[in-house]
């Protein structure tokens, strides 16, 4: 990994890290009244990684964040969550990004990429307090996807042209 | 370079993606909030639940700490209030109930009577 593209990711993993911080300020549970929902602002960032530097970048910057967030503010047990959210989200998003660019757009990357973190984070917090009862806030959790998913691809598709158009990136 | 995610618009695989996350959900919700869990009925004052019971039950129960105190009657899975002492006397109107999702409202006392999860016997529909 060259000097500018560690600097990136650290710089990328920062704003991630930023942005997860901002959005608990944000109470999109008193829309949604359902544990875990959050509009997944970090996601904005792993977006543009993947779209602009590659699943690598992408895949180091959503792990460091998942670690450094939990290390600094919520803990070895939301680790786990944010792990499993992360990575099955950035599989989806990697995968359809990679194998169905003429069929899928950003929106569709976006929205797939949130359900899975939804799916993943439900999927950890069965497997931690054993049972599958916490499998009936799923289906909220995933009709909230399509809001949340939305209104990350609203705000990255414009950012990630812009970035490009720059090449600040590269 | 012009980035595919610049080309924004949405796409015959985004809607196929829509399609499978409400289908998930839908299914998710049949299987796991419609019929596997037990039923319940979540007794909350002020917003807060206090008290939960697991149906099928019989019994009555006297909510005297209320401000307006009444009867809480459980008959296997169908719950209603009587002999309240409320002005309005509207939780006694509503009368049974015996769904998951229904509820009895006592305004006077900040008292929601909710049952949830599925587990009840019986049919949801009769077809001829």
């Amino acid at each position: 990994m060259k000097t500018r593209k560690l600097a990136l990711c650290a710089l990328l993993t920062a704003l991630a890290l930023a942005l997860s911080y901002a959005e608990s300020f944000l109470p999109l549970t008193l829309l949604i009244p359902v544990p875990g929902v959050k509009l997944g602002l970090p996601n904005l960032v792993t977006l543009a990684a993947l779209y602009l530097l590659g699943l690598p970048y992408a895949a180091v910057i959503s792990f460091a964040r998942c670690f450094l967030g939990a290390f600094y503010a919520s803990g070895p047990v939301s680790l786990w969550f944010s792990l499993c959210g992360a990575a099955l989200s950035l599989l989806v998003m990697w995968g359809l990004k990679a194998r169905c660019t003429k069929r899928v757009s950003l929106w569709g990357v976006s929205l797939a990429g949130a359900a899975a973190h939804n799916l993943g984070q439900v999927c950890a917090a069965s497997l931690i307090l054993r049972t599958t009862a916490i499998f009936t806030y799923l289906p909220v959790m995933l009709l909230a996807s399509l809001v949340t998913g939305s209104v990350i691809a609203a705000i990255a598709a414009p950012v990630i042209a812009l970035l490009d158009k720059l090449s600040v990136l590269r | 370079m012009t980035s595919p995610a610049s080309k924004t618009r949405f796409k015959i695989g985004d809607y196929l993606i829509v399609a499978v996350i409400l289908l998930s959900a839908a299914l998710f919700w049949l299987v796991f909030a419609g019929g596997s869990t037990p039923r319940e009925l979540v007794v909350s004052v002020d917003g807060e639940a206090v008290t939960r019971y697991m149906l099928p039950l019989s019994a009555e129960y006297t909510l005297d700490a209320l401000p307006y105190p009444c009867t809480l009657a459980i008959d296997g899975y169908t719950v209603f209030l009587r002999d309240t002492s409320c002005p309005g006397h509207d939780c006694e109107r509503d009368g049974a109930i015996d769904q998951s999702g229904e509820s009895i409202v006592c305004l006077p006392n900040r008292l929601l009577l909710t049952l949830t999860g599925g587990g009840a016997p019986g049919v949801d529909a009769v077809t001829q």
